[in-house]
């Protein structure tokens, strides 16, 4: 006897190598903005720390600040009279790895302090 | 009967359901567990960046006061513009002690980009005074 119907056998495995394909990729997707947003908030931190110790004039200061810059990241500083404006940006990798980058910034600006100039 | 047969004849009965398609209900599922988690993770990130750029806001602006009290000028107003520069608005504001000895304390608020139900802004306390001595 030949069976002519077309077998299920096989039909869920297929369709659960399809669906984690997507599951995956929807994941990827979230993990990787989370990432991107904890970048941000490096450059949010950094920018705020590097305006704080420039404003005081404190080049030791600002150097250890400078730690606290996400990977990639660099740094301008802008003085006026009397404020200095610190500008953070980073080049990000939407996906760790991956060609596709996002141009992140922040930016603070600290009045100078007295007997502080940069 | 052998085994073919048997489920050749299981196929064509209606009620026995087939397993077909109860993959993608799954994976539909879990799909809407992630996105429900991906909707929930877009919110605290967006308090969690507004909270750090008050922070940061705040502390500025309390220094920004502290530097015009000890230049004898209106610290609360100088603490306003500086937030206002970085974004942020100055909430309260009060200067505690005289010239010589002083602390600042203001609070910031940074709106965090939600709707109502939802924080709607961050608002963080700072302190700033005159270096002693």
């Amino acid at each position: 006897m030949k069976v002519t119907r077309r077998s299920d056998r096989g039909a869920v495995t297929v369709e659960a190598a399809f669906a984690s394909v997507a599951l995956v990729a929807l994941l990827a997707v979230l993990v990787s903005a989370i990432g991107v947003v904890l970048v941000q908030v490096q450059c949010v931190d950094a920018a705020g720390a590097i305006a704080r110790q420039a404003a005081r004039g404190d080049a030791a200061g600002v150097a250890e600040a400078e730690s606290h810059l996400p990977k990639g990241g660099h740094f301008r500083i802008r003085t006026t009279a009397a404020t200095v404006t610190v500008r953070v940006e980073s080049r990000t990798s939407v996906v760790p790895g991956s060609p596709v980058t996002i141009d992140l910034a922040a930016e603070s600006t600290a009045v100078l302090e007295p007997g502080g100039s940069s | 009967m052998n085994i073919r047969a048997m489920r050749a004849r299981a196929a064509k009965s209606t009620d026995i359901a087939r397993d077909r398609g109860s993959a993608t209900v799954f994976a539909a599922a879990i799909s809407l567990v992630l996105v429900m988690a991906a909707t929930a993770a877009v919110l605290v990130m967006a308090v969690i960046l507004a909270s750090h750029r008050a922070r940061s806001a705040a502390d500025l602006a309390a220094l920004a006061g502290a530097t015009a009290e000890v230049g004898g000028g209106d610290a609360c107003q100088a603490a306003g513009a500086n937030a206002r520069t970085n974004r942020a608005d100055l909430q309260t504001c009060q200067v505690a002690g005289e010239k010589s000895s002083f602390v600042i304390a203001v609070t910031v608020t940074v709106p965090t980009g939600l709707r109502p139900p939802l924080p709607v802004t961050v608002r963080v306390e700072a302190h700033a005074g005159s270096v002693a001595g």
